[in-house]
């Protein structure tokens, strides 16, 4: 059987909303953080379906699936370094009271 | 030739060296330190002793060296007189260069250098003699004084420049030196500087001589405008063709410098002031020498006048010029003469005397007695440089200038005396004395010229030679016969003679009187002579028994007038002051000099500071304030404020509002950044949104 | 190969020595003066030097570059942008000769005149040689673009040598001089655009003259001259633009002082001389429309009479000779007016005579301030017995201003007369005469003013003066020098005139 491309899209951008949902709404740090890793899955299941129906054959989509894994993989660990020195320096990871760059 | 022109070098440069070396002299004595010496003494023609070894020696290489230098100079100019004593051939030598460096073509270059013919060399003759003579005097009677060397160097300055003028070969160079003997004639009146009167007096001698000078300038400007050249040689040709009304121009203009330089109505004031310079001085500038440089002038361009080939045809355009100038001569002669009678002061009595036989030249000249001119003024020279050197003696044996506290001092200053007598009676016209014979030659031009009124002129002059007999009688008679007041004693009493630098000269000067009074007597033939070697192309006149037997009487009738009113009756002086008019006239109208300075002052003076002070308010207030600050700067002022408000309400007011506009939405934007991460997350989520569902439109809707 | 940079020489070594001076002096503040006297001193020789090189051209000829009548003639593209092309051009003439000399004689005399001068010492001496570079420039540059760069350079360092070193008002005349003398040479500026227009787009000025000389509208030309002509006669200046100059020379330091009058009034004079009479073509000046001379005379005339009688009534010496300054540039402007031959040697010699005799007086005016404390003449008096040197040079130089004939000034005073009378002077009728009666006339006042002058102050008792002793050999050996320079020119005028006379004619042949 044959999965139609449709499916992975839907697939996608469920993740997608969920994880700009998640963004928006969470004020944990982590949960920010596990929220962005969606986003970027979803964009990676985009990259990796496109380029599985592709009638040529090319395979840059994987290549910049296996590129995006790597950044994130990067991304969540200096996000990770960030938050643990927040916490180190404020006691806590809310990001609703870290508005020191707030406009007075 | 050659030989005469280096001659005639030496003569002209050799009284320079002499200056020049005096100079390196003081340079030297006060450089090692020797300070000056008598600075601020305020001395008058007298003398405080500044006798320290070491100055007088000072003083005698000083003496030494401008006195050989002068003596070198004479000597080669009897050399050279020697090549034109009658009988030889009397030829014009010129030796030139181009003062300017024009080159060939175009513009004419004015030639520089030297001219010697029988005229400069007759004046050249007159001129160091009486300068050497002088410089002897001058040797003891300066001694003592703080300028000693200064007063050489300019002595010997004037010397050369005086001797340059009487050599020059183009009217370029006689204003050259005319104005330089100007400048002498300035530093030595002004010897003594330091007294207000004598700057003065320098001031005013400086510019009475520069008004006269400008007309002269013009005057040979305008012949240069006529016939392209300066040179002397060259013009007399070049006359001919000249109209009327151009040598009209030019003639009365160059009597305008005669007028200035020597001291002619109405500007004669100032060689009366020039008293105030030493003695020496006023022996041969204000007498003998530099106030003659106009005659000789005139004498050396009278080609402008008369036709060159026929020294009697007067050019038309010039008749009235001279007849002009001959009335302002015997003008000047008659009221100098009047003011000699009242004046005090023995200079200046000899200095009035002086103006007034310039006055005879004038007349000579004018009705056109060339010779008789240059007669007189050698006759003149000899005994008014005789008379202001023994008046000079006079003063420094009794300290005054004042003839009334002299008195009796002819036993006193034997010496001085018999030259001074010898002089006077030259200067009165005694007949068979030199002044006689010269001025009769003068009224004879007068009485047989062919200009208008010449007979009014003649009398002018027989009136004046009656009132110079009258005033040379007085001023002989106080000084040296009458008793002298007893006020005066003691000073006349203890007056003697001075040493032989002072007394040696005026006695050769006195001898020089009695051998030119021998050679002047007609059989001689001495006028003749001068005719033939100064204008040969004019015939002379033959003696006129009527002319000299009238001038001789009028002369005794002098001399008698003089010897009543002095000696044998005085009473009748008084009696004559007694009447108020008289009175009047002798002390408030002559003495005080016909009110010509005031005069002078109230056309000249007084207008001139008045157009200055008023040119200068004008320029601070009006050209610099008015115009300037108020037109322009104030004006720039309204146009700046008017921008101004221009530019801040306007300008400004677009810049402004812009910045406030920025400013009122940057204020607005700013509170979107409130520093929460979930607030940009969800504007970059609505953005994100917006952008998609536009792009989806773009797409749909295409 | 021929040796090219004669005038490049002349023009750069003031110009690299300026800012030298100021950095090497600025630990060894005592160098600053030396420097700067070696500088000019060494310039003065070497324009010597040029001057016998010039006269000798004619035996020599190959030797240098001549080329469009100018001699060491120096010619390179500077800028070139599209149509208009700049030359760096530099060469002499006659005209140009004589104020090279003056300027670096005029230079160092008032450099070693300045050793007074404690404060601010190593700007103050590369200001001065920036301001020699300037006017080195104006009077040597052939193109008129390089011209009209040096005549405004010329303009700063004389605004802070006022500015900095001058007396109690020396802000006020800094500026008066710098606006009134700026705005006019932008009018100057309107008429060399004027003259490139017509001349067929070149700044070049040999070929401009070519050029205007065959194609241009004379009336347009005469409009272009006054345009030149008011920056000119704002320079040199001329009644009734001439206020600043007494402020300027009154409050100006004495060396300063010297400078102004002796060499920027001299700048006015050349770029009348140079653009005015030998650039525009003679129908300028000949066309019967053209009223050029007469209102030449006029301004000449009035400048030399009202200066005469408003110098009379000055307490300040510095004022007194700053008028007569004025007066004695209407000589110039009465030369030019009565175009003869006489008339521009007049104007050229006026400009050498006076380059000497008023750096003498302002210096002799500073002598006096510097150690009698004041110039005052009403509080001066009796300095002839005080300061006997100074004194002396003062009576001097005065006569020499004067115009007392065997001293420099009578030679251009008498040849500007003979022009004026030999000029056909009678073609405006009755006005031209009366210019010339009351321009002789002046000279009496002038005379006046002068022997005034010198009766107050250097004759009679000193009363309550406190004067010590004579000037400092630095104050008086300038004077020596300058004093020489008047006598030679009054005696040896040919010297100049040779030179100067071969550029007249060129202009007017007869």
């Amino acid at each position: 059987m044959v999965v139609p491309l449709e499916y992975f899209l839907i697939l996608s951008s469920a993740l997608f909303s969920i994880g700009v949902f998640g963004v928006i709404t969470q004020r944990n740090a982590v949960r920010i953080l596990i929220a962005v890793e969606l986003i970027i899955n979803a964009a990676n299941i985009n990259f990796v379906a496109f380029a599985s129906y592709n009638p040529v054959g090319d395979i840059s989509g994987w290549i910049f699936a296996l590129f995006i894994i790597a950044v994130a993989a990067g991304e969540a660990a200096i996000g990770l370094a960030i938050f643990i020195n927040v916490f180190r320096n404020y006691g806590e990871i809310d990001v609703g009271h870290l508005f020191t760059l707030r406009e007075v | 030739m050659a030989s005469e022109i280096l001659l005639g070098k030496t003569v002209l440069i050799s009284p320079f060296i002499g200056a020049v070396i005096v100079s390196i002299l003081a340079f030297l004595h006060y450089s090692r330190g020797n300070k000056h010496e008598g600075h601020d003494s305020g001395k008058h023609d007298t003398h405080e002793e500044h006798t320290s070894i070491h100055y007088t020696r000072f003083e005698n290489v000083v003496s030494t060296f401008g006195i050989l230098s002068i003596l070198v100079s004479w000597l080669s100019m009897v050399l050279l007189a020697i090549n034109y004593l009658p009988g030889e051939e009397h030829e014009t030598l010129q030796s030139q260069f181009g003062f300017f460096g024009f080159k060939e073509g175009g513009t004419p270059d004015i030639p520089f250098g030297l001219l010697i013919d029988p005229l400069s060399v007759y004046m050249g003759l007159i001129v160091t003699t009486l300068a050497l003579l002088i410089h002897i005097y001058a040797r003891e009677y300066m001694h003592g004084d703080a300028g000693y060397s200064r007063f050489f160097a300019t002595f010997n300055f004037f010397t050369g420049v005086m001797l340059t003028l009487v050599f020059s070969t183009s009217f370029l160079e006689l204003f050259i030196f005319w104005e330089l003997v100007g400048l002498s004639s300035y530093l030595l009146i002004g010897f003594w500087f330091y007294k207000p009167a004598a700057a003065h007096a320098a001031k005013k001698a400086f510019l009475y001589n520069k008004i006269g000078d400008i007309t002269l300038l013009a005057g040979f400007l305008m012949l240069y405008r006529y016939t392209r050249t300066l040179d002397f040689v060259e013009l007399p040709a070049k006359m001919e063709a000249l109209t009327d009304q151009q040598i009209a121009i030019v003639a009365v203009l160059i009597f305008g410098g005669v007028i200035g330089k020597s001291a002619q109505f109405p500007l004669y004031t100032w060689l009366a002031d020039a008293m105030e310079g030493p003695t020496p001085v006023s022996a041969i500038l204000h007498s003998s020498t530099m106030v003659k440089a106009g005659i000789y002038m005139v004498a050396r361009v009278f080609f402008i006048y008369y036709e060159a080939h026929d020294g009697h045809n007067v050019f038309a355009g010039a008749e009235w010029a001279l007849t002009v100038f001959a009335w302002i001569g015997a003008i000047t002669a008659l009221l100098a003469g009047l003011q000699a009678l009242v004046e005090n002061e023995i200079k200046r009595i000899l200095a009035y005397s002086t103006v007034s036989q310039i006055g005879y030249m004038a007349i000579a000249l004018g009705t056109g007695g060339k010779t008789a001119a240059m007669f007189h003024l050698l006759s003149h020279a000899t005994f008014k440089a005789l008379l202001f050197l023994t008046a000079g003696a006079v003063i420094h044996a009794v300290h005054t200038n004042n003839i009334w506290e002299m008195g009796g001092l002819r036993k006193k200053i034997p010496k001085t005396f018999w030259p001074m007598l010898i002089g006077a009676t030259a200067l009165a016209g005694f007949p068979g004395f030199s002044g006689f014979w010269s001025k009769d030659a003068v009224l004879l031009a007068a009485y047989e010229s062919k200009v208008p009124g010449h007979l009014v002129i003649y009398y002018l002059g027989a009136l004046t030679a009656f009132i110079t007999a009258l005033y040379s009688t007085r001023f002989i008679y106080v000084v040296f016969f009458r008793t002298p007041d007893p006020e005066h004693k003691e000073h006349v009493e203890k007056a003697h003679d001075g040493g032989f630098f002072l007394t040696t000269p005026s006695i050769i000067l006195g001898v020089l009187v009695l051998i030119e009074s021998i050679l002047f007597i007609p059989v001689f033939n001495f006028e003749h002579w001068l005719n033939e070697i100064l204008e040969p192309e004019v015939k002379p006149e033959a003696i006129n028994y009527v002319v000299a037997g009238s001038s001789a009487i009028i002369v005794l009738l002098g001399i008698f007038v003089g010897l009543v009113l002095y000696h044998w009756k005085p009473e009748l002086r008084t009696s004559l002051y007694n009447i108020d008019a008289f009175n009047w006239i002798a002390n408030e109208f002559i003495a005080k000099r016909y009110r010509i300075d005031q005069v002078l002052y109230w056309i000249a003076n007084a207008p001139v500071m008045w157009v200055a002070g008023i040119l200068q308010s004008i320029d601070l207030k009006i050209i610099d304030r008015t115009i300037i600050d108020t037109w322009i700067v104030k004006g720039s002022l309204q146009l700046a404020k008017i921008s101004d408000v221009f530019d801040q309400g306007f300008i400004d007011g677009i810049v402004n509002g812009v910045w406030q506009i920025f400013l009122y939405f940057g204020r607005q934007f700013r509170k979107l950044q409130t520093g929460l991460v979930s607030n940009y997350a969800t504007i970059f989520a609505a953005t994100l949104v917006l952008f998609l569902t536009y792009v989806n439109f773009l797409v749909l809707f295409k | 190969m021929v040796f090219y940079w004669y005038l490049s020489i002349l023009l750069w070594l003031p110009l690299i020595a300026s800012p030298l001076t100021y950095m090497l002096s600025k630990n060894k503040v005592g160098w600053a003066k030396w420097s700067a006297t070696i500088i000019t001193f060494v310039e003065m020789i070497y324009s010597f030097v040029l001057w016998m090189l010039y006269t000798s051209k004619d035996r020599f000829g190959d030797k240098y570059v001549t080329g469009d009548g100018f001699v060491f003639l120096e010619k390179t593209d500077w800028i070139v942008v599209g149509k208009i092309k700049i030359y760096y051009a530099l060469g002499v003439d006659g005209l140009s000769l004589p104020l090279i000399a003056l300027t670096t004689v005029v230079f160092f005399a008032s450099m070693i005149s300045s050793f007074y001068i404690k404060e601010r010492e190593p700007l103050y001496y590369s200001l001065m040689l920036l301001l020699e570079a300037g006017v080195m420039g104006t009077f040597i540059a052939l193109d008129l673009f390089l011209f009209y760069i040096a005549w405004e350079v010329v303009l700063v360092p004389m605004f802070f040598i006022i500015a900095y070193w001058g007396g109690p008002r020396r802000k006020y005349s800094a500026f008066k001089f710098f606006i009134y003398t700026h705005l006019a040479s932008l009018f100057m500026l309107i008429g060399i655009f004027i003259l490139y227009n017509e001349g067929g787009g070149t700044f070049y000025m040999p070929q401009l003259k070519t050029s205007l000389s065959t194609y241009a509208d004379v009336g347009r030309l005469i409009f272009a001259f006054y345009l030149l002509a008011i920056g000119f006669i704002t320079k040199f200046p001329q009644v009734p633009v001439h206020t600043w100059l007494p402020d300027a020379h009154v409050e100006a330091p004495s060396p300063g002082s010297s400078v102004l009058a002796g060499l920027l009034l001299k700048m006015g004079g050349y770029g009348l001389i140079r653009l005015g009479v030998w650039l525009l073509p003679s129908s300028v000046f000949t066309d019967p429309s053209s009223h050029v001379r007469l209102v030449l005379a006029l301004l000449g005339m009035i400048s030399m009479a009202y200066t005469a009688f408003v110098a009379l009534s000055q307490k300040d010496m510095k004022r007194l000779i700053a008028y007569s300054s004025i007066g004695h540039m209407g000589v110039v402007s009465l030369g030019v007016a009565s175009y003869t031959s006489e008339g521009i040697n007049a104007a050229i010699f006026m400009m050498i005579a006076h380059g000497v005799i008023s750096p003498a007086l302002f210096l002799i005016s500073g002598v006096i301030q510097h150690n009698a404390g004041t110039r005052d003449m009403t509080v001066l008096k009796g300095l002839g017995n005080k300061m006997p040197i100074t004194s002396t040079l003062m009576v001097f130089s005065g006569f020499a201003s004067a115009g007392l004939p065997g001293l420099a000034g009578f030679v251009a005073e008498f040849l500007m007369f003979a022009g004026l009378f030999k000029s056909d002077m009678f073609g405006y009728g009755d006005t031209y005469f009366w210019i010339t009666v009351v321009a002789l006339l002046s000279i009496i006042v002038v005379a006046g003013y002068y022997l005034w002058m010198l009766q107050r102050v250097v004759f009679g008792q000193p009363e309550g003066l406190e004067v010590e002793h004579d000037g400092h050999w630095y104050e008086l050996m300038p004077l020596w020098l300058l004093a020489f320079f008047i006598l030679f020119l009054g005696w040896f005028p040919f010297v100049v005139l040779k030179v100067t006379d071969e550029f007249a004619r060129t202009i007017i042949p007869i």
